[in-house]
Order: structure tokens, then sequence, then C-alpha cells
């Protein structure tokens, strides 16, 4: 009752503010109708938060709010009860989830009565204005999802008071401004703001946060890529494509073990790639594309066991090390590479090579390892934790022995790399180091035998605590993707295969044999030969990743063409944005998967990975059959299928028209259907507008 | 085909070195990247096609409720997860985590919207359904 009364005093002074109230807001007028008969004082609270958003939705096309009358909160559509966390005998609103509703209006300070919300979802809408300051009353909120809207002025600032969250995301709206620094010393697992106007330097502090995901690329970020990065030991994915950073990168990125995805291409990087990087050894995707790095491409990174697709076409190399051209997808084009096609004009690169590049002048700070660092810790442990895994693989180097000389070849390059590397880091980075150098000996064992595979990743994990983990990690990651397949026998396997770490060895061996280029054929029938010979009789679950192998080769060219998908839409706008070159090179990476073949395949790639996305979409029953194919590939194209009966009405709504444009990624799955022609003419329009701001970055670099 | 495919290829590389030697024939450059380009998409009627129908399947994340959860029992309930990078996924913006509507994003699970407040994980990256 006393909440009531409080409540009832908020109530008037909302009111007596009707026109303006503390925070200019347009403050909604709710009365609450005393016939009302409300489960308990939380669920009345929400019914005015509720009320007094429905009055400040503008547009409701799906007439979502329809049902929002009424005192039983709990039905009404988009908002989701659970048993309040203090009083869990009493109901309350602990999720608002609006995603995909095209609603169009703006958030108001009510809000902030839905005291226990843990959620809020409202991703692909029209709200507009900010975040309302009330919802730092919101102490549960975990997830923030505000992307897709029509949000400007600065970063909401309201958002730094919320303790409970852990997820952010802002991206595709229209702040601007820079970033509060205190956004990176939050306990944040994801941060989510690409695509927004912001214009700012990263902050020393960056390294602080200890997001596992963090996503800044298409804004207007400048200055240094930050040596704190070092610091960020929970990342497992980045992405600062498309700034204007303008630095030499950090060798601290090789202290990053958890890290998968680590992508600053379109930026102004200079210098060369530190060899650190191949420290990093968890890393999968590798984009260093479209900057103005030079020198020699270290040998450690395309080393790395786990290392998917390495990208670092038009930049200003000078060498590649053999490695690089056996990495199962990798773009050298246009750099100063000798003996390699589609190079820079000698000219080009006698100019820009001519002059030095001097890392000191960037002026970034130094790294400075965090206080509580747990690598010293492990270290210690990493010394002892490769011995018994060098004990392990005894058995395995007789077999591997035909493939252990190459191998061993490359670990003494490795080690001697991690030597200097030793005296020229500081003493904190020492330790680091000592971990270093013993996963680069499981990184070369990994490739040649998958059970080795399995225990150099143990030897590879520095700390003592993930090293007795992951011996128990590999049997759960059988039994996973064993209880995965039963559950649903064809995505789940799929899903789970590439996770373990056994399965990724038979991919890529299937893989290259797939690839019809004679320069890959030669080792093809070579390294085959061993690698499934070892593979079928030392796991019997091998077998049925064997069986997904060769679908695994569809899969990949599969996964990386939504990757290239972005681009190839992209490559739509170079005519109009031909005035910029690197808007065209940007339009190149689509032609990514021709540099895994010989210069003719050059010319057909365009084809082949049109019809890869054809075949999926029309073939239902395929996507059945193919396990692989269906847990990439099946969720764009089982989607497609009903979209097309629903399709119809959408194209009407213009507002969809700049969407489309954005996810232009499924245009190349669905060609076969015919229906689509119609509107094909239409979305040609709005592709050059919206596309066109992303360019804004590429003209920098006139350096090309 | 695919003798004409090479020839593309070489008039957009012709293009891009031409770009990058002289900047005083951008218009003509311009001229021909429109030419190549509508020659492509002439050529390629199949991916205009494509195109099209891509667009039109831009508009699933914005379907309506009853075809959302028809959407959910066909496909995974993790579309940014469809690129196996939730990051990479982010790049699109009608994208999200999870498409269970009410379910937190750390645990898209059958049920899961029955109570926000459950999670199955603690890092974004590693949450699977």
């Amino acid at each position: 009752s006393s909440l009531s009364d409080a409540e009832a005093m908020y109530v008037k002074q909302r009111q007596l503010l009707y026109y303006r109230d503390e925070f200019g807001d347009r403050g909604e007028n709710v009365i609450v109708d005393p016939s009302l008969a409300f489960e308990n004082d939380r669920l009345r609270n929400a019914y005015i938060a509720l009320q007094a958003w429905k009055q400040a939705i503008l547009s409701d096309p799906r007439n979502q709010t329809a049902d929002w009358v009424g005192s039983d909160v709990c039905s009404y559509t988009g908002v989701y009860c659970a048993p309040a966390l203090d009083i869990p005998k009493i109901r309350t609103v602990a999720g608002i989830d609006l995603n995909h509703c095209d609603i169009a209006g703006y958030l108001p300070e009510e809000l902030g009565l839905l005291l226990d919300l843990a959620l809020f979802h409202v991703n692909s809408n029209r709200f507009c204005g900010t975040v309302p300051h009330k919802f730092e009353r919101l102490k549960l909120l975990y997830e923030l999802d505000l992307s897709n809207n029509r949000f400007a002025g600065n970063f909401p600032e309201v958002v730094l008071r919320l303790p409970s969250l852990k997820f952010l995301d802002l991206r595709f709206n229209e702040f601007e401004g820079t970033v509060p620094r205190e956004l990176f010393d939050k306990d944040l697992d994801a941060i989510f703001i690409n695509d927004n106007r912001f214009v700012f330097d990263l902050p020393d502090n960056f390294g602080n946060s200890p997001v596992s995901v963090i996503v800044l690329a298409n804004n207007r970020f400048h200055g240094c890529i930050p040596a704190s990065l070092g610091n960020m030991s929970n990342l497992n994915e980045i992405i600062l494509m498309n700034n204007a950073f303008r630095s030499c990168l950090p060798s601290e990125i090789g202290l990053l073990k958890n890290l998968t995805v680590f992508d600053v291409s379109f930026n102004q990087l200079l210098g060369p790639i530190p060899n650190a990087v191949g420290n990093a050894v968890s890393l999968e995707q590798l984009n260093v594309a479209h900057n103005l790095l030079s020198g020699q491409i270290p040998a450690s990174i395309c080393m790395l066991p786990h290392l998917q697709n390495f990208t670092y076409s038009f930049n200003f190399f000078t060498g590649e090390p053999p490695a690089c051209l056996a990495l199962p997808a990798f773009d050298d084009r246009v750099n100063c590479l000798p003996a390699r096609p589609l190079q820079r004009p000698p000219a080009q690169c006698k100019s820009f090579l001519s002059k030095p590049v001097d890392c000191n002048s960037f002026k970034c700070k130094h790294f400075v390892p965090s206080p509580p660092s747990p690598s010293p810790f492990p270290s210690p442990t990493a010394p002892v934790t490769p011995s018994p895994s060098p004990s392990t693989p005894s058995p395995f180097p007789s077999p591997t022995t035909p493939v252990t000389p190459p191998s061993p070849s490359h670990s003494p390059p490795s080690p001697s790399t991690p030597s200097p590397t030793t005296p020229v880091t500081p003493s904190p980075s020492h330790s680091p180091p000592s971990p270093a150098t013993p996963s680069p000996f499981p990184s070369p064992t990994t490739p040649v035998t998958p059970s080795p595979s399995h225990s150099p990743p143990s030897p590879a994990t520095p700390s003592p605590f993930p090293s007795p983990t992951t011996p128990v990690t590999p049997s759960p990651s059988h039994s996973p993707p064993s209880p995965a397949t039963p559950t649903t026998p064809v995505t789940p396997s799929p899903s789970h295969s590439p996770p373990s770490p056994a399965t990724p060895s038979p991919f890529p061996s299937p893989t290259t044999p797939v690839t019809p280029s004679p320069s890959h054929s030669p080792p093809s029938p070579a390294t085959p030969s061993p690698f499934p010979s070892p593979t079928t009789p030392v796991t019997p679950s091998p077998p049925s990743p064997s069986t997904p192998s060769p679908f695994p080769s569809p899969t990949t060219p599969v996964t990386p063409s939504p990757v290239h998908s972005p681009p190839s839409p992209v490559y739509l706008p170079p005519p109009h944005s031909s005035p910029t070159p690197p808007a065209h090179n940007y339009g190149s990476p689509p032609p990514h998967h021709s540099p895994a073949q010989p210069v003719y395949p050059y010319l057909s790639p365009p084809p082949p990975p049109s019809v890869h996305s054809s075949p999926p979409p029309p073939p239902p029953p395929p996507c059945i059959e193919l396990p692989p194919p269906p847990p990439q590939s099946t969720p764009s194209p089982t989607p497609y299928l009903p979209p097309p009966s629903p399709s119809p009405p959408p194209p009407p709504p213009p507002v969809y028209h700049s969407p489309p444009p954005a996810s232009p990624p499924p245009c190349e799955t669905p060609p076969s259907v015919s229906p689509p022609p119609p509107p094909a003419p239409v979305y040609e329009g709005p592709l050059p507008p919206i596309v066109g701001l992303p360019y804004a970055s590429p003209p920098p670099p006139p350096f090309y | 085909m695919i003798f004409q495919q090479p020839s593309k290829t070489e008039k957009k590389e012709e293009n891009n070195l031409n770009k990058q030697t002289s900047m005083a024939n951008t218009y003509s450059w311009l001229f021909l990247a429109i030419c190549a380009t509508l020659l492509l998409l002439l050529s390629s009627s199949p991916t205009a096609d494509a195109g099209a129908l891509g667009m039109e399947m831009t508009w699933i994340p914005s379907m309506p409720m009853e075809e959302e959860f028809q959407l959910d029992s066909e496909i995974s309930r993790r579309i940014l997860a469809t690129t196996k990078y939730i990051s990479y996924g982010a790049l699109q913006r009608n994208t999200v985590p999870c498409s269970r509507r009410g379910a937190s994003y750390y645990n898209c699970q059958p049920g899961a919207q029955a109570n926000p407040y459950s999670r199955g994980c603690s890092a974004i990256t590693r949450c699977r359904s």
C-alpha cells in the first residue's frame, strides 16, 4: 500500500507535468481505472508503464499492442512474466520482447517502473529519441537490445548505470559523438555498437573490458588500436572493420588465447603484422585486408592450428611464406608479392615501400598488463603441461614420422621467434611468452594427427585449470554431438562437429581433395592418404564426421559465402562509388574464393558461389539429406521457403526498402525462384544510397 | 559462359588499375564500371532472381507472430549464429541472437520465454541452441 501511495504521488506528478516532465519527456497521462484489479502492485506499475508506452507509440502496423488492454499485463503481446526473484510467490514482468515489430514511437520514462525487467528486446522497430533516464532503476536488466531503430543523440550514458547489464546492442542506429571510456570498465559480455555515427579514439582502458565479443565496425573510430587489447583474456570475437584506425597492429594480439575472430579490414593500419599474432592459437578468421600494411607475412600466422580464413589482400606485403598458400582460404591479391598473380604495379610498390613506417610515430600507449593478470599464474603450470603432452604424442610421432620432419623444421623457427620476442617484451609479457613457446609445438602437431590435436589443445592452454578441463572437454565434446545427433540428426550434428577439435582435422583434408586446383591436387593425394587412415582407425566417431567431411567442403564455401555475401552486395554499389577505389576494392572480396584456386579459376569463381547458393534454397529435401549444409545453409534456405508467401505483403512497406539492401547476403541463395524478378528492379534503386554511407571511410586510402 | 566470365573479371581489373593509376579518368572509369555491372546483371539473370528473392527474404525477421512461430519450428533459433560467428552476424541489421520471442539470448531453448531470468550460458559467443 505504501508503494501504491508513492506510486499515486508519482502518477500525480506525472499528470502535473503533462506537457513537459523533468526530462523534457512528453509526459503520458496514464490514469488507472479504479475498477481494474491487479494481481500485485508490481503488475499495477507494469500496467502504468505499458499504457504510457502505448501512448508513446505512433505506429504499430502489426497491431502488436492491440491486446495491451486490461489488468492482465502478463497476457500482453511481447510481455513476459515470471516469478519475482526476490518474492517468488508473486508474478512480475521479467521480459519485454518486441523484436521485428516495426513499431514507431519513443520510449517513455514510465518504463522505469518495470523494476524486475531482465531483458528488453526491440530489434527492428522504428523507435526514436534516446534511452529513458529512468532506465537506471532497472537493476536486473541483463540484456538491452535497441538495435536497428532510429535512436539518436550521444551515447546513452544511463546504460553505464545498469548494474546487471551483460548484453548491450545499439547497432544500426544514429548515435553519435564519443563513447564514454566507462563502457570498457563495465562488466559486460557483449558490446555491439557497429553501424552508428560514433567518432572517437579508443581509450587506453579498452582492454579492461571483459567482453567475449565486441563489434565496432562501420563507425568513425580513429587513432590507435589499443595495446591494452592484450588484457582481454575473455575475448573470442572482435570486429573493427571499416573505421579510420591509423596505427600499427599491437603485438599484444598474440596474448589473446581465446580469440577466434579478428577483423580490422578497411582501416588505415600501417607497418607489419607482428610475429606475435602467431601466438593467438585459437584464431580462425583473420582479416587485415584493405589497409596499408607491409613487410613479410609471419609464417607463424599461417601455421596457426585453427586458422580457416586469412585475408590480407589490398595491402603492401612483400613476403608470403608457403604455409599461407596451404590455408583453407586466403586472399593475397593486390599486394607487392613477387611471383603472385594480381599484384600491384611495381612502381606503386616502390613508391610506398620507399618510406619506412615508424610505429613509434603514432605515439600509441604502451601495453600495461592488468594487475590481476592470471597469465603469470598459468605460466608456471604451462611448462609442466607441455611435458605430458610430448609423452602422449610419443606414440603418434612414429606414424606421424613422415609428416614430423617438416613440422620440426617449422617448430625450430617458432621457438626462435619467441626467444627474440622475450627480450623485447617487458617482464610482465615475459610470462606470457613462456606459455606461448609451448603453444607452437602443439600447433604443428595438431594438424598432423587428429588425436594429437586433442593433446595439443591441453598443452596449448597455459592455465592449469584449463589443462585438466581440456582433457575432460574432449569427451564431453563428443558426448554433446552424440546426444545432439539423436535430438536433431541433421542440424545439431553438423553444428556440433565444427566445434569439436577432432572434426576440424578431417574437414581440411577432405576439403583439399575437393579442391580442383592443380596446384593443390599434387599435395592433396599425398596428404589425404595418411590423414584418413589414422583418423578412421583412431576413433569410431570419425566415420560420422568423415561422412559429413564431403559436406563440410560445400559447407565451408557456404560459410565463407555469407561472410562474402555482405561484400558482394556492396559490390553492386561500386559503380556509384567508382570514384572511390576502396569501394571497388571492397567489391573484390567476393572473388576471395578464387585465390584458393589457380589464375583461371579466378575468372570462374563468380558462378561457383552463386551455384552453391542456388542449390541450397530450392531443394528443401537436400537440406535434410545434407547434414553439414543445413546447420549453416538451412537457417537461410529453410526460412526462405515460408517467406515466399508472406513476402508479397512485406514489399509494400516502403520503410523496408532500406533493410533489404542492408542484408543482401540472402540475395545469392534464392536465385531459382521466379517471382522475385519483378521486385528486383525496385531493390536496385535504394542500394546505392545505403551502401554509400559505409563507403564514407573507403575514400581516405588515397595511397592506392 | 566460362569465356565470358574471364573477360568481365579482366575488365574489372583494368578498371581498378586504371582508377589507381589515373584519378583524372574518374568519369570514364565510372562509366565502364556501370557498364560492367549492367553486363554482369544481365548475363546472370539467375543471380538477379536470387537477389530479388533475397530481398524478400529479408522480411522474414519482421514477419508477424504467427509466421515467427512457423519460423521457429523450421530454422535455427539463433539467426546470428547462422554465420557461426555472432560478430559477423551482427553486421546485418535485422538479426538477433535468438529468434525465440521472449527467451533470453543466453537461453535460447524451448519454453525459455516462461522465465526470462533463466540463462544457460555466460558468454554469448559460446551459447548454442
